[in-house]
């Protein structure tokens, strides 16, 4: 399947806020950087891809495919790391390894847990604590579950929304470090607040302003 | 583990005081332990609290309208209870679908349903407030504990198979909506059917005094102990059943409505887990402080 993403004129409206696109195209395998402030339609743009919301005009495909408002066609294309992962799994008992395996369960495969505890340590989370119920982990160490659950999900396009929110320092370089090996083989969708991202070198620039969505490379 | 063991030790206790009385009681308190033990593990793991709120009240609601409607035979009741108990469930999961707040929903149609129950029995005039309130379980035939049990074992199936789904789902919603698994909505369906089958479905025989206990209280239990989601599923489950069979088998034994002392036994077992331990709640507070 083709890592590419190609958006045509959406607009969608919710609660008030508008966002509209022109055309976006962006195929992989790369780093695609959405930027913008807070409030400016940054996540409203990833969940319009995701097909999470439905746009009232406008077309998205994803691998070639039209998904348009259709979340179980865009999750063949794409997996989705939301922007408060790491507030998420503290309702319930639940372990890093069992959410993986969940995942992988929601795509139809069983999970690999040696290739899933080592992306776990690589991306700073102690053996350990991959059996430990996420309630007890700290936010950034969620964090890191949910951005392996993205990562390890069969997909062409990874989809992150502000995934180096909680994080400390050495988190963000090992999540950097993962990225951009991922980007060599598939087309990585990265929400930040910033344009420049040290060490992730995007292939696509896109910035969302007060609803306006721009490719500007 | 060990508090699997003990709780699955207290019900086979209760269970065997019961099947010494009568061997229709322990396979109903037994079915119900299952049945209820399953809707709760769907509540609690697919985050759907407010189905817990508005099931119960939705049965009352349609207990007093089948008396209104002087539907007295069995099978007459029991279509019209689930029919019309899952109405109300249909209504509200179809309201949060469009959009409209959960804690909104949950608190209109549980005061709306609850009035319009408490009006229909008494303007009935049957016996509806008796069945309403303690239900008749202990009248329950042989035959009819069997069919109880029988539901309680595919309930149970049901909910173990697609467990994954509902805490899936339940930690986060919208990632279960890129699933490219495609019977998903057959596995929501299915915990819906058996919160419905198991509140208005079952609120002849329990009344809907133990439909708010045997909801609520066991995956509280299981939420407090439970160090990973499977054994949270165990922990639901042996506690929905000692609750069961235990608070019935007490109830029996004291001449008391086996609902009531169901209810007593379900909170000291959570009560019993709010020992000074980490538990997933205090976990849960000191993540917050992280």
């Amino acid at each position: 399947m083709e890592a590419s993403i190609r958006v045509e004129g959406l607009r969608v409206d919710v609660d008030g806020f508008s966002l509209e696109t022109g055309l976006v195209d962006a195929r992989g395998p790369g780093v695609v950087v959405v930027s913008g402030g807070n409030g400016s339609g940054k996540t409203l743009f990833l969940r319009a891809l995701l097909g999470l919301v439905k746009p009232s005009r406008g077309r998205v495909k994803l691998c070639g495919v039209d998904v348009t408002g259709s979340p179980s066609k865009a999750g063949r294309c794409a997996s989705y790391m939301p922007q408060d992962a790491y507030l998420m799994a503290t309702h319930y008992p639940l372990t890093p390894l069992e959410l993986l395996e969940y995942s992988m369960r929601a795509y139809g495969l069983s999970l690999d847990a040696g290739l899933a505890v080592r992306l776990l340590e690589e991306l700073g989370l102690d053996r350990a604590s991959t059996r430990r119920v996420m309630a007890g982990l700290a936010p950034g160490e969620r964090q890191r579950v949910f951005l392996a659950r993205a990562i390890l999900a069969p997909t062409p396009v990874v989809m992150l929304d502000e995934p180096f929110n909680a994080l400390d320092e050495r988190g963000v370089e090992a999540a950097v470090r993962v990225l951009s090996r991922e980007a060599s083989e598939r087309l990585v969708v990265v929400v930040v607040h910033g344009l420049e991202l040290e060490g992730l070198e995007p292939s696509h620039r896109i910035v969302v302003e007060s609803g306006r969505v721009v490719q500007v490379e | 583990m060990r508090a699997v063991v003990l709780l699955l030790a207290l019900g086979a206790a209760g269970l065997a005081y019961l099947a010494a009385l009568n061997p229709a009681w322990a396979l109903e308190f037994l079915g119900l332990g299952l049945l209820y033990g399953s809707a709760a593990v769907y509540i609690a793991s697919r985050r759907v609290y407010y189905v817990a709120a508005v099931a119960p009240h939705s049965s009352l609601m349609a207990i007093g309208a089948a008396e209104l409607a002087g539907l007295a035979t069995g099978l007459a009741k029991l279509a019209a209870t689930t029919l019309l108990g899952a109405t109300p469930v249909g209504l509200a999961l179809a309201l949060i679908a469009w959009g409209v707040p959960e804690y909104f929903v949950a608190s209109v149609l549980t005061a709306l349903t609850a009035s319009v129950g408490v009006l229909a029995i008494a303007i009935s005039g049957g016996e509806g407030h008796v069945e309403a309130l303690t239900g008749r379980a202990l009248e329950a035939s042989l035959p009819e504990a069997a069919l109880v049990a029988a539901l309680g074992l595919a309930s149970a199936a049901l909910v173990r198979a697609w467990y994954w789904v509902y805490v899936y789902a339940g930690v986060d919603p919208d990632a279960a909506r890129l699933s490219t698994v495609k019977w998903r909505m057959l596995a929501e369906a299915a915990g819906v059917a058996v919160v419905v089958v198991s509140t208005a479905g079952m609120v002849w025989y329990t009344g809907f005094v133990i439909q708010h206990v045997l909801l609520l209280l066991p995956p509280l239990v299981a939420v407090r102990l439970a160090s990973s989601a499977r054994e949270a599923l165990n922990l639901a489950y042996s506690s929905a059943i000692a609750a069961s069979t235990l608070g019935a088998a007490i109830g029996v034994s004291l001449g008391l409505p086996p609902s009531g002392a169901i209810g007593v036994v379900g909170a000291i077992m959570v009560a019993a887990t709010l020992r000074p331990v980490r538990s997933g709640l205090e976990r849960l507070g000191e993540a917050q402080l992280h």
